[in-house]
């Protein structure tokens, strides 16, 4: 999960872009192995963007539940298999990932139920994945250990950041909730979001990563 | 890196990958072998991570992927 912060923005609505500094830019796992003597990578980071159908997210809903994990447990395992296979990499492998984690239960005063700080904290999790695994174990398993993970995770650090001073720079986050943010504190004229965007308004100016502002930007 | 949130009734992926120095085609490749996997699993058509690595394989294969892989 990237913290984002940028500049003013360029690209259209189709490519939404975020500018990273360049240590964020150069995590091992996004950019592949680095070599030593390597010149740290700099440049733009863009996103490829794709989305499931109302239907196939019930049903993916409804398949993780009906696995006894969660939508969470099946993007990972999904990643971690993809991994694998883009790099043509046989099965089994040996995988891990940070995952972001519902932080909700651990933050006081509790957030509203349509306040998710899912990504605003994380759990390592992870996991041999043989060939013949079941797609609903490996969910599961992965479920299980991001829940395991949660109640050793320090959270007090994470009301801190909810309530951190404007000047605070944009946090590493995701936030699911549309209208509601839980970073409102943290920003004063509070946080909106639109589609796939998290629009802050930090300084008395508006900033967005919808659009044509000028100020910065984030994209969740 | 993968972001993931649901609004809408709908599950939206960003994949950043982007990355200085890596060929946008592997970042194209390695989102829709991502977009399969998770099709895949949604509609129940694959039993194995076997079976699911085959998909995301053939994905990236369709997609393009040709080079140094990166995983998004």
């Amino acid at each position: 999960m990237a913290g984002a912060s940028a500049g003013a923005g360029e690209a259209d609505a189709s490519t939404p872009t975020v500018l990273l500094p360049t240590a964020a830019a150069g995590l091992p796992s996004d950019a592949g192995p680095a070599r030593a003597g390597d010149p740290p990578p700099t440049g733009r980071i863009e996103g490829v963007f794709w989305a499931l159908s109302a239907p196939s997210t019930d049903a993916l809903c409804r398949a993780c539940r009906s696995a006894g994990g969660t939508v969470q447990g099946a993007l990972t395992v999904a990643d971690w298999i993809t991994r694998a296979a883009v790099t043509r990499t046989p099965l089994p492998v040996l995988a891990a990932a940070t995952v972001p984690v519902n932080c909700r239960p651990h933050v006081v005063p509790p957030l509203a139920a349509d306040a998710c700080v899912c990504g605003s904290a994380a759990a390592t999790v992870g996991g041999t994945l043989a060939a013949d695994t079941p797609v609903g174990a490996a969910v599961r398993a992965v479920t299980t250990a991001v829940r395991a993970a949660v109640p050793r995770q320090p959270a007090d650090w994470l009301w801190r950041l909810l309530h951190a001073p404007a000047s605070l720079p944009a946090a590493t986050l995701m936030d699911s909730s549309v209208g509601v943010s839980p970073v409102a504190p943290a920003y004063g004229g509070g946080a909106l979001v639109v589609g796939d965007v998290l629009f802050f308004r930090v300084g008395g100016g508006d900033a967005g990563g919808g659009g044509g502002d000028d100020g910065p930007r984030a994209h969740v | 890196m993968v972001h993931a949130h649901t609004f809408d009734g709908r599950l939206h992926v960003a994949c950043n990958a982007t990355v200085p120095g890596v060929a946008a085609a592997w970042a194209t490749a390695s989102a829709a072998a991502l977009h399969a996997a998770v099709a895949a699993v949604a509609d129940g058509s694959v039993g194995t991570l076997g079976e699911l690595w085959a998909v995301a394989a053939a994905a990236a294969e369709a997609a393009g992927a040709t080079e140094k892989p990166v995983a998004c």
